[in-house]
């Protein structure tokens, strides 16, 4: 059973619609990533998900229930998603209200302080934060109760490449314990070393969705490298196939069988080097799919 | 959530912020200075006679200084919550928002009565000695009305702050915008130029509980300015409460 659910999401704001019957799933055990452009509707799922703003159509459910109908929500989901802080308030005091918000001991925030790092801050006021002391403290926030699913709206925002690193190896061993992790983010080199899954939503709508590794292979291009790869080039090219020239002795071919492609070669005599598949990584994928979709839509 | 337990949590929330200490240290010391400067000032430049019905209710009208920082009090509870963004922690806490808002109200209405209370008490307290030293042994007012009338107003007029800054959600212009109606709209337009009308407003009835002596034809009664002034703030905290439970969190 997912953790996660969205069915036929719909969101209208007036004639625009933020979702357009967004479908997808999220499972435990694993790291998801939520990819979109900006206005994609990566935001509104999470916020309909979260119970801030209602859906025009469609559910959104944790476990088969709606954040509404969830027992002691905190227990059971963590989520970051640009709530903010009273810049008054010291950041041990921020995680005291948070403990009482989620009906646990007070000593919660000093535990939280510490595994996030920010014990040496506690004292100190969150107006004076970094963007990262603050999306540390957020994340604390979010696992005040001890949930076992974590919503983040990019969580990697701000923090430096220490902190990327510690967030990255949190998410696993939070992942890895059992635990859901669904994330947005715009860091698509990020996303790839730290998701198990992907979601790519376009226009409220979903594009695609599965394991990431599975995605980084969709992109079927082949690099031959040749001495006579402008003749190689030519006779591709006659039997409708796309190259692109990357090098005097190098052509990438799109969309077409290796052996295709070795056996034109064989045909014309012609030499080949090397020849490999394309590892496409996840920035081109996504852009090849939303790209793709704008045609088709 | 119990709204025991979010109350507690919204006391919580007053504690850990300096806000609430500040408010309070400005009743505090500009209640003690307004009845110090009306009692030594009284019969001069025209301010009324020292022991005077006039002089003696307008010493312990300390009530229009607790109700309106109460009513502060109450904007910065709710509309800082959206102003700082700390209203999505809150709702992700509890999604039920009329729960939320509920607690709210009752932490304001509680700390709103104990300020009132303790604040006239306090004007009280120092009033009685200083006019003791000036020859006047007796308070020619209704005290229990005015105390009653002083912790009534101040806990309602936090209520309608936070029915206000729900309302708004903007801490800066439900504060602008309330200390005009109260001090410009109502108290210097329409008390002056229609007083039928103003006795039936929420300050109309405010003054009406927590001063003495004034003519009946400008001020309700006191039983039925408390009725006005409750029904003011039921109105509002009722509409505040169905807005926010359909509005979206952006």
């Amino acid at each position: 059973m997912s953790t996660l659910e969205f069915h036929e999401l719909t969101k209208n704001y007036g004639d625009t619609a933020a979702l357009a019957g967004f479908t997808a799933q999220v499972q435990p055990g694993r790291i998801t990533a939520f990819l979109g452009a900006n206005g994609s509707g990566k935001t509104t799922s999470m916020r309909l998900l979260l119970g801030l703003a209602e859906a025009t159509s469609g559910t959104a459910t944790i476990r088969g229930r709606s954040y509404r109908d969830l027992d002691h929500p905190l227990r059971e989901i963590g989520a970051v998603i640009d709530q903010g802080f009273q810049p008054n308030r010291s950041a041990r005091n921020h995680l005291r209200v948070a403990a009482a918000q989620a009906g646990v001991s007070g000593s919660r925030a000093d535990e939280l302080l510490d595994l996030v790092g920010l014990t040496d801050a506690a004292k100190r006021s969150v107006g004076g934060f970094s963007l990262g002391m603050r999306q540390r403290l957020a994340l604390a926030s979010a696992l005040v109760g001890a949930p076992s699913v974590l919503v983040l709206d990019e969580p990697f925002n701000g923090l430096d490449p220490d902190g990327i690193q510690s967030m990255r190896v949190f998410l696993r061993r939070f992942a890895d314990d059992g635990g859901t992790v669904f994330l947005s983010s715009h860091l698509l080199a990020e996303v790839a070393q730290s998701a198990d899954d992907a979601i790519i939503i376009d226009r409220g709508r979903l594009v695609t969705a599965g394991p990431v590794s599975g995605l980084m292979r969709s992109g079927p291009a082949i690099v031959v490298t040749s001495p006579e790869a402008d003749l190689l080039a030519v006779a591709l090219d006659r039997q409708g196939i796309a190259v692109e020239r990357t090098a005097a002795d190098r052509i990438v071919a799109e969309n077409v069988a290796r052996e295709l492609v070795g056996r034109t070669a064989a045909d014309l005599g012609i030499t080949i080097l090397d020849m490999r598949a394309r590892e496409d990584d996840l920035e081109a994928v996504f852009h090849a799919l939303i790209h793709s979709e704008g045609q088709t839509s | 959530m119990s709204i025991a337990s979010l109350s507690r949590v919204e006391v919580l929330k007053l504690r850990t912020t300096p806000a609430i200490y500040v408010s309070l240290a400005i009743i505090f010391v500009l209640s003690l200075a307004s009845v110090v400067t009306t009692i030594e000032l009284a019969g001069q430049n025209g301010a009324p006679a020292l022991g005077s019905v006039a002089n003696v209710s307008k010493t312990l009208s300390v009530s229009a200084l607790t109700a309106m920082v109460m009513m502060v009090v109450g904007i910065l509870l709710v509309g800082g919550e959206y102003r700082h963004r700390t209203i999505i922690g809150t709702y992700l806490a509890e999604p039920a928002r009329g729960r939320v808002l509920a607690a709210k109200l009752a932490t304001v209405c509680g700390l709103g009565a104990v300020v009132g209370a303790f604040t006239f008490g306090l004007a009280l307290a120092v009033a009685v000695p200083l006019y003791a030293t000036k020859g006047v042994h007796h308070l020619a007012v209704d005290i229990p009305q005015l105390w009653i009338g002083a912790v009534v107003a101040t806990a309602c007029y936090g209520l309608l702050g936070v029915a206000l800054g729900a309302l708004t959600r903007n801490t800066v212009a439900a504060i602008i915008g309330s200390i005009v109606w109260v001090q410009f709209v109502e108290v210097v337009i329409l008390q002056n130029a229609l007083p039928g009308l103003a006795k039936w407003l929420p300050t109309g009835a405010a003054v009406a509980l927590t001063t003495f002596g004034h003519a009946s034809s400008k001020v309700l009664a006191p039983a039925a300015a408390a009725a006005v002034l409750v029904g003011w703030t039921a109105l509002l905290a009722f509409v505040a409460t169905r807005i926010t439970m359909r509005r979206d969190v952006n």
